[in-house]
């Protein structure tokens, strides 16, 4: 199975000119994203690792991965406006190998969980080269919930991994028709409704960093980790 | 980094929305993050933040032979120049912060 994993670092931070992107704080002595990128890595040795940021961010994600993630080879793309612009600069990045067949699964992950395990990394990539397409998922305690509702409630997280070749296609006709999906699996299922989109098990501690809580949370679940991953 | 002062846009619980938050380190640690539109603070208890500082010091303390190393061999000259340096600052750093887990 041959991979390439796309982290997702353009987004937020961008409507205050001066404040620092939330992925590029430091957690636990190492930046958010380079914790991202090293889990996402960790199962595919010979994957093909593309960090996808803000042109703005330039200098500062090369002095990061130097000397944070210094054994991975980045490719550094740079992003739009929106999540689904990013993933398309990503995914035209990798066009021609993904045509060659040289990549099996692209691997979508948001670079601001930085909890996910690498063990999911495989788990989803594995799935997606049987299946079409996987992403995790969590059950939404019904507490938590103000309606009355008889359906089970799923949270998705990231990352999400697909069949390269039609993964690159979905994109390339949702930019032909001007459509930008919420996230990779949105573009996916309009464009290849077919195609399998199994949920695997997400993982509890794979938090979003959102909210200030969550940075605690995170230095929280990395100290039970030892620090590893 | 015994005292660093960052600032980052993230989602304020109070204000529901995205504000500028001003967030404090020492060391490796979050100290606490404050709202700049509505000041609502979020931190660590104390005493669990100077727990986990201890934590983090053992961690630090044990990886920094391997980071001192991994560091030396991209780039010898810079850290073979500025090693003595901050071989003698480390212990004013870490009291730095120290005095910043009990303000």
């Amino acid at each position: 199975m041959k991979v390439a994993v796309i982290v997702l670092a353009a987004g937020s931070g961008s409507r205050f000119g001066h404040a620092t992107n939330k992925v590029w704080l430091p957690l636990s002595g190492r930046r958010i994203i380079s914790r991202s990128l090293t889990n996402a890595v960790k199962s595919f040795p010979r994957c093909r690792a593309i960090l996808v940021i803000n042109p703005l961010d330039a200098a500062l994600a090369n002095q990061v991965i130097t000397r944070e993630a210094s054994g991975i080879k980045v490719e550094l793309v740079h992003g739009g406006d929106t999540r689904h612009d990013s993933e398309y600069s990503a995914l035209m990045h990798l066009a021609s190998t993904i045509e060659s067949g040289e990549i099996d699964v692209v691997i979508i992950h948001d670079g601001a969980r930085p909890l996910a395990t690498s063990n999911l990394f495989y788990e989803v990539a594995l799935t997606a080269h049987r299946h079409g397409g996987a992403l995790p998922a969590i059950e939404v305690d019904p507490l938590e919930i103000d309606l009355r509702q008889d359906e089970r409630i799923m949270r998705v997280q990231t990352p999400q991994a697909f069949r390269a070749k039609e993964l690159l296609e979905a994109y390339r006709r949702a930019n032909g028709d001007n459509f930008v999906g919420t996230d990779t699996s949105a573009c996916m299922e309009r464009y290849f409704p077919d195609i399998d989109n199994i949920a695997v098990a997400g993982e509890v501690h794979n938090v979003k960093i959102t909210y200030p809580q969550d940075l605690v949370i995170a230095e929280h679940v990395l100290e039970m980790r030892g620090y590893k991953e | 980094m015994s005292r660093e002062i960052m600032t980052a846009e993230l989602h304020c619980a109070h204000c529901d929305q995205e504000t500028l938050h001003t967030l404090v380190y020492a060391g490796r640690l979050l100290v606490s993050t404050t709202c700049q539109t509505c000041q609502t603070q979020v931190k660590h208890e104390p005493g669990d933040l100077r727990i986990q500082y201890v934590k983090d010091l053992e961690n630090r303390i044990l990886t920094k032979p391997g980071r001192l190393w991994r560091r030396f061999w991209r780039s010898p000259v810079s850290v073979f120049w500025s090693f003595p340096r901050k071989a003698i600052e480390q212990p004013r750093k870490i009291w730095n912060e120290v005095k910043e887990l009990f303000k």
